[in-house]
């Protein structure tokens, strides 16, 4: 084709599709994807997937058959457990709302504060240099050693989970709020508070959603990994609870179950997020 | 002369006096020993091309900037910061995208009237929003209104602050032609009915728009900005677009400005070459 590449680039090639902005025009032109399905393509993929586990699960032998339960046999499992899989999930939003929302309030409060005030941002910003790299999982047994019950330790974990994202994307969005924001708050005279409050808030807000958005899934991979450790509910619990058993069908149920839980508080998060944004252009 | 005695003194009291006023960016300075009296009532028009400082101006008189030396006063008042005897209004919309409309003006009339209800706010906002000709529209947000429509707004909610003084930073910059000539008017309209009358600092790079509007004309030349002339436009009001375009006064007006700012640019690069010449003989 004669296409010219950079030198740098050259030993890349065979990994371009993963660079960013990579298009492989000529392949989608020639393999374009007939009309009834074009659109389809999640459904056909997931359809793709479900008929390989469902291979994989057929022609597995010896021990392998217990660790690869089919799909039907895993439908099975996961509709026989759903009633302790929604005890497990409210177990598990026990710990999860209130540290996330917890996280949610301060980060951003404490974001807005940081952001726009310069003593507090140098007094601050080198700690959470520091604080925020931790991963949140190193806490847990101190927390269980430190607080009372396991529920106040996991929702600590949560907690601080989620805050470093919420925190740390309020405070560049409040620190970058436009100029004419200001000289706009300035003009009209507001007080300080007013003018976090009703400028600098929503300015930053967009900020603060996709931190709550980074913070949300690491919820989850906290709340999960806290519960294989020490609870007595939740969906962590029923996957750590029936892998101890090496009944691989529930294992497996509760798994997806635990995704499609996520899945579903990502978008309503994500419709609360299409909602408060609404004036963002 | 002697300042306690001058027979202009308590006149000096009102309005807006720029005494010595010098401003910079970190070292470069970007306006240089401004004087100006600004008159209670008046509409001036600081014209200059870009780079002059005419925005950076504005902004020293809002309090939004303090300058590197000098003194100003608004009433007898020094100014140290920005307050509400000084609306301004910007050139990019500066209304807050996440408020309509109500929400925009009643931030402005809770900062004149403090104390009022919020149905009370409600009724001022859409009398304020009548008088700019966009009655019933409180409840739509900035981006569902055209760039005129949002600068109408923009207009509105300074006069909804009740600022004796205007300042305008270039507010019709962004609008087609047709926009630019009604919102002129409008705001000449608004200005001439104010009582008391308003007085209104207008920044533009535009000559016809400064002349058209303006009682005065102050000029500035760049780098560093300063004040090269100072134009009164005697001609009577209303005026109208087809006398201005044809009455010899105003042509006569036209050719100074332009003579002024030729003039300008003209001995700004014969001191160029000047300089030049000096330090080849080097």
């Amino acid at each position: 084709m004669g296409e010219q590449t950079m030198p740098a680039e050259r030993h890349l090639a065979p990994y371009r599709w993963i660079l960013p902005g990579f298009r492989d025009r000529s392949r989608l032109a020639v393999r374009k994807i007939p009309g009834i399905l074009r659109g389809k393509e999640g459904l056909l993929f997931a359809i793709g997937l479900v008929l390989l586990w469902q291979a994989v699960a057929r022609f597995s032998t010896g021990q392998h058959r217990f660790l690869f339960p089919s799909p039907a046999v895993t439908a099975k499992a996961l509709w026989a457990s759903l009633p302790e899989l929604l005890i497990g999930t409210w177990h598990s939003f026990l710990i999860l709302v209130p540290g996330y929302l917890l996280a949610v309030f301060t980060g951003i409060f404490w974001g807005i504060l940081v952001g726009t005030t310069g003593w507090l941002h140098r007094a601050f910003n080198p700690f959470a240099k520091v604080a925020a790299p931790i991963p949140p999982t190193i806490y847990i047994p101190y927390a269980i050693a430190l607080l009372s019950t396991f529920r106040t330790s996991a929702i600590f974990v949560v907690f601080i989970g989620a805050f470093w994202p919420v925190f740390l994307n309020t405070s560049s969005g409040a620190m970058a709020v436009p100029g004419r924001y200001r000289d706009d708050a300035a003009i009209l005279g507001l007080s300080r508070v007013e003018y976090l409050w009703r400028v600098v808030f929503p300015a930053s807000l967009p900020h603060s959603f996709s931190g709550m958005g980074v913070g949300l899934a690491l919820s989850f991979i906290l709340l999960t990994v806290a519960e294989l450790f020490g609870a007595n509910a939740g969906l962590g619990r029923f996957v750590q609870y029936y892998a101890d058993f090496a009944d691989y069908p529930k294992m497996v149920a509760g798994i997806v179950y635990t995704g499609l839980i996520a899945f579903l508080s990502m978008e309503l998060l994500e419709r609360i997020k299409r909602r408060a944004l609404f004036w963002v252009r | 002369m002697v300042g306690e005695t001058l027979p202009g003194a308590s006149q000096l009291q009102h309005g807006l006096v720029l005494d010595r006023i010098s401003f910079g960016y970190n070292g470069t300075p970007v306006l240089e020993d401004i004087c100006l009296n600004i008159g209670e009532g008046e509409f001036l028009s600081l014209l200059g091309p870009s780079g002059s400082g005419k925005s950076t101006m504005l902004r020293l008189i809002a309090g939004i900037e303090t300058p590197s030396r000098g003194r100003m006063t608004c009433r007898g008042k020094e100014v140290t910061g920005p307050g509400i005897d000084r609306g301004m209004v910007f050139q990019d919309y500066s209304l807050f995208p996440w408020m309509n409309l109500i929400q925009n003006m009643a931030l402005a009339i809770s900062r004149n009237s403090p104390g009022i209800s919020k149905r009370e706010q409600r009724a001022l906002a859409g009398e304020y929003l009548a008088m700019v000709g966009l009655e019933g529209l409180g409840r739509k947000y900035p981006f569902e209104l055209s760039g005129g429509m949002q600068q109408r707004v923009a207009i509105a909610r300074a006069l909804a602050l009740g600022s004796p003084f205007l300042l305008m930073d270039e507010p019709f910059g962004a609008l087609d032609p047709i926009n630019r000539a009604r919102l002129q008017d409008l705001l000449i309209e608004i200005w001439s009915c104010s009582k008391p009358a308003k007085t209104v600092v207008f920044v533009t790079h535009d000559m016809d728009e400064a002349l058209y509007l303006g009682d005065c004309v102050v000029v500035l030349g760049s780098m560093p900005g300063r004040i090269i002339g100072k134009l009164d436009v005697d001609f009577p009001r209303p005026r109208s677009r087809q006398a201005y375009l044809t009455a010899p006064e105003f042509q006569a007006l036209r050719a100074r400005t332009l003579d002024l700012l030729r003039h300008y640019a003209i001995e700004r690069l014969q001191a160029e070459d000047t300089v030049k010449s000096l330090s080849e003989g080097i």
